[in-house]
């Protein structure tokens, strides 16, 4: 595919590099000559030293021939321009970054207007992976399908876990555990398992479900390692903010330590359930003071990596039971993943990613426009996509899933019929208009038609 | 600097020359000719050498800018040294500094020749000499860039390194589809060459050499008489067409291709180029005409074959210039130095060059005048930054400065002045023929080793644009800690 990147900062720059690596053709714009100098010489790519935003660049990069334009400057109206300019001179695709709080009702009724694909907001998104996380202490990873419908959590089954040894079609009756395991990883072999599949300690699972039932599942397999209640954040920025309503939604207990007087006092007008304390983060005296030993997580969001990765290191000599630091530079995240803080998020790792499966999903539906989302699993081996079943399709659709003859190594992992969620069984089936999400290893699925035998 | 990575690719491009001397071997067995032999040794002393690094791929790629200079350098003189190994074998040159003297004058397309009989050579040999025009035309690293993957992100720094010209940039975002567009353009103007010698009647085999020379605008002829000996206009008139195309910037013919003929016709180097050659090929006509006895057609067709074939620093010859009026060798040693344009096969000084020079200059009058004016020197309307400038600048010294020393070095011999000039100016712009005793019916077997071995540096000097070689004589580069 054709991209062309508006903005050469540090998202820019490691988008551009991921998707070198996904062998797209990439043009980076920005209008600092000395980043574009840098770029070119340590990127495979084409730079123009110019403004993004301007019809004239825009045509002189021959944007309508480009298919996705993302804007990631520093400036959120100067993002928007710029994706409006190109969508209006023919770009197939845009992407903004826009992070203005301010601007994220609007952007909703705007998007059409303004010719936007998609816009997304770097701090709200890591705080909300950061929510995710808070939210199963005991899973490495978290992802969202179906638009928050049916989550996709990640964790390893410990020795001695209740289900060692069971196989999997005894779960729902003998357990009531009515998430799915749509992959296991059992030392680095991938199984899509069937019935008679039999968990061992040591698998890495896959499940999938509603939040709901999936918090369930936790609480039975006795992974949920006492949810987290209290939370304790360093550093009183968007992102801190973002995460701090989410939880006060989900009623946790949230204290907020922020050094400036005046955004702890702006942030405590904004969040009436937090506990908003002004002190020095990197005080650690402060810290214990405010009871940091007694809460069930740790997160460090201030602006400064290396004390992030400090204050983490300190949370964790006083045993706080879940720890996450912010980390943006590259090779802080590598050395505080040595020093073992085991969850570290970088909001433009986030962003980077969040494009890149847009990236993907645009790039496997060029054909067939109906895969909503795509996400890759163990190293790219297994792909978790979410389709829209439009219409009926022959053979598929109104046919008992027991009946259908579905692809080895293909499963259906869920079926999404107006925000109900169902895990499917053998007599349950597909309708027109429902949401399918398919869990596939090996062979590409392009459409639903795909995961049948001899398509 | 990233001493493996430089052996990983050094490696590669001793294969990639190895399988370069497959089709000389093709000819050699076309012609079953036991000189063919000669190239078994080079090849096999090519694949041992060049193996084993090129298959242990380190695990830190990255080059930088002085890898990037390091590499092309030290590629192109291990390749001249290696395929010098060819001509040395084969028994036909009286020792190795004349070998390699020829096979660089290949490589960097010159066309300087030590040879007075090149007819006398086996076909194999003959061709590998003209083959090395066209592998050296484009480059090699270019070639290699195209073909293998070596290290994708900063292979920049080695394109920048080889390519001729102020200004070096990419056509289409991946390096490696940039380094097969041009290999691809240029291929198929030398099909088309070829195609087209073939109608005008000349032999296959010379067709062949002939398009390769024209091509990497190098100038090796398969005969001491160069074109003059098919005494055809056809020939002459097509040759001297396509030298010229070999001249112009290839990134602005997949301008045309890609329907951007705005970019083309916008180009104020082509449009430069195209004044200079009218000029050229008029004032020398005139000068034909007026002071020997040529007719007015046969002037024009000299003259114009002639200032294509300089202006290009190709170097065939209808005639022998050395011997036309003076007005036109001055005139034809002022386009030895010009040479033509940016990112073409040729070689000289470019115009683009030429051009910012002269409006440096003009700009620097300016400020006499108006001492607080500010004003940027533009290029096809786009403003130059100060530091391209000054690489001009710095470069412009540097040639000079290269040509002054080596007519010194060389009067040792026993040449006069317009012979050692004009060989300097021949080499360092890769023209090939010079005047007087250099002339197109002359050649370079008079020297002696240490010239030869002078010039072949000055040839690659030019080839290369002098910095990449520079390098090689910095002591920092060699340090364990650079």
């Amino acid at each position: 595919m054709r991209i062309t990147i508006i903005g050469g900062g540090k998202v820019g720059l490691s988008l551009a590099r991921s998707l070198i690596s996904e062998n797209h053709e990439i043009t980076l714009v920005d209008t600092d000559e000395q980043v574009i100098d840098r770029a070119g010489n340590s990127l495979d790519i084409i730079c123009y030293a110019g403004n993004g935003a301007s019809f004239a660049a825009l045509k002189d990069l021959e944007i309508e021939s480009c298919d996705l334009v993302i804007a990631v400057t520093g400036s959120d109206e100067l993002n928007l321009l710029a994706c409006h300019a190109a969508h209006k001179l023919g770009a197939r695709h845009t992407i903004a970054r826009v992070r203005g709080p301010e601007y994220t009702e609007q952007l909703y009724q705007l998007k059409r207007d303004l010719g936007l694909s998609m816009f997304i907001n770097p701090e709200k998104a890591a705080a909300e992976e950061i929510e995710r996380i808070l939210r199963f202490p005991s899973a490495s990873r978290v992802e969202l399908f179906a638009r928050g419908h049916v989550e996709l959590v990640s964790c390893r089954l410990p020795a001695g876990n209740i289900l060692d040894n069971e196989r999997l079609c005894d779960l729902s009756s003998k357990f009531g555990i009515k998430v799915l395991i749509c992959a296991v990883d059992r030392g680095g072999e991938l199984f899509i398992p069937g019935g008679s599949f039999v968990l061992h300690a040591g698998d890495e699972l896959y499940l999938t479900g509603s939040p709901k039932e999936m918090a369930e599942a936790f609480r039975r397999m006795g992974l949920q390692t006492a949810p987290v209640k209290s939370v304790m954040i360093t550093g009183g920025g968007a992102i801190t903010y973002y995460l701090a309503s989410l939880l006060e939604e989900r009623r946790l207990r949230v204290k907020i330590v922020e050094r400036d007087r005046e955004v702890a006092s702006s942030l405590a007008e904004k969040l009436p359930d937090t506990v908003v304390i002004c002190a020095d983060a990197t005080d650690h005296d402060v810290l214990l003071e405010e009871g940091l030993e007694k809460n069930d997580a740790f997160v460090s969001l201030t602006g400064l990596d290396e004390g992030n990765i400090l204050s983490a290191l300190n949370a964790r000599q006083h045993e706080v039971s879940k720890i996450i630091a912010k980390v943006n530079s590259d090779n802080l995240t590598k050395l505080a993943r040595t020093l073992g803080i085991e969850t570290v998020i970088s909001p433009k790792a986030v962003v980077t990613n969040q494009i890149l499966r847009y990236v993907r999903a645009l790039e496997d539906s060029s054909h067939e426009d109906n895969i909503l989302s795509l996400y890759k699993i163990l190293d790219g081996r297994a792909e978790v996509l979410e389709f829209a079943a439009e219409g009926t399709i022959p053979n598929l659709t109104d046919i008992p899933l027991s009946r259908l003859k579905i692809r080895r190594n293909v499963l259906i992992a869920c079926i999404v019929r107006g925000g109900e969620i169902i895990v499917p069984r053998g007599n349950d089936m597909i309708r027109a208009g429902d949401g399918v999400l398919v869990v596939s290893a090996g062979g590409t699925v392009l459409n639903l038609i795909d995961i049948l035998e001899n398509s | 600097m990233n001493r493996r990575m430089i052996l990983y690719i050094l490696g590669r491009i001793l294969l990639v020359e190895a399988l370069l001397m497959l089709p000389s071997v093709l000819v050699g067995i076309i012609y079953s000719e036991k000189v063919t032999l000669s190239f078994l040794l080079p090849m096999a002393i090519l694949v041992l050498l060049g193996a084993y690094p090129a298959f242990r791929r380190p695990q830190n790629t990255a080059i930088y800018a002085r890898d990037g200079l390091f590499i092309v350098a030290a590629s192109w003189i291990l390749m001249s040294l290696a395929g010098s190994l060819p001509f040395f074998f084969s028994g036909y040159f009286n020792n190795y500094a004349d070998a390699l003297f020829e096979i660089v004058s290949g490589f960097t397309t010159t066309g300087a020749s030590v040879l007075s009989a090149p007819e006398e050579l086996p076909h194999c040999i003959l061709f590998w000499r003209s083959f090395s025009h066209w592998i050296g035309g484009m480059g090699v690293l270019v070639f290699v860039l195209a073909i293998v993957p070596l290290s994708d992100d900063r292979s920049m720094h080695l394109m920048r390194a080889e390519a001729p010209g102020p200004i070096v940039g990419k056509l289409v975002p991946r390096m490696r589809d940039t380094a097969k567009i041009l290999y691809g353009v240029y291929s198929v103007m030398t099909v088309i060459l070829i195609i087209l010698l073939l109608i005008g009647k000349m032999p296959v085999f010379d067709a062949f050499c002939t398009a390769f020379g024209t091509a990497g605008t190098g100038g090796f002829g398969v005969h001491s008489q160069s074109i003059a000996l098919y005494d055809s206009a056809y020939i002459e008139i097509v040759i001297a067409v396509f030298m010229l195309l070999f001249g112009i910037n290839f990134n602005l013919y997949y301008f045309l291709l890609i329907k951007r003929a705005k970019l083309f016709f916008k180009s104020e180097e082509l449009r430069w180029y195209v004044i200079i050659v009218a000029i050229a090929t008029v004032a020398i006509t005139l000068n034909l005409t007026m002071l020997t006895e040529k007719a007015f057609g046969l002037s024009l067709r000299q003259a114009f074959f002639q200032v294509a074939s300089i202006i290009s620093t190709t170097g065939f010859s209808t005639f022998d210039f050395a011997l036309a009026p003076q007005f036109t060798q001055h005139v034809l040693l002022l386009l030895m130095i010009f040479g033509a344009c940016a990112g073409s096969t040729a070689g000289g000084l470019k115009i683009s060059r030429l051009i910012l020079l002269l409006k440096t200059f003009f700009q620097e009058i300016r400020r006499l005048l108006h001492p607080r004016s500010v004003s940027v020197v533009r290029l096809d309307g786009n403003a130059i930054d100060r530091q391209t400038i000054h690489g001009v600048l710095s470069y412009f010294v540097a040639y000079i400065g290269i040509l002054i020393l080596t007519t010194l070095l060389l009067s040792i011999d026993k040449f006069n002045f317009t012979t050692n000039f004009s060989a300097a100016v021949a080499c360092a712009n890769n023209v090939g023929p010079g005047l007087d005793a250099v002339g197109p019916t002359g050649n370079y077997g008079g020297f002696s080793a240490f010239s030869k071995i002078l010039l072949s540096f000055d040839m690659l000097f030019g080839r290369l644009e002098i910095l990449p070689m520079m390098i090689l004589f910095t002591p920092d580069v060699w340090r364990k800690n650079a």
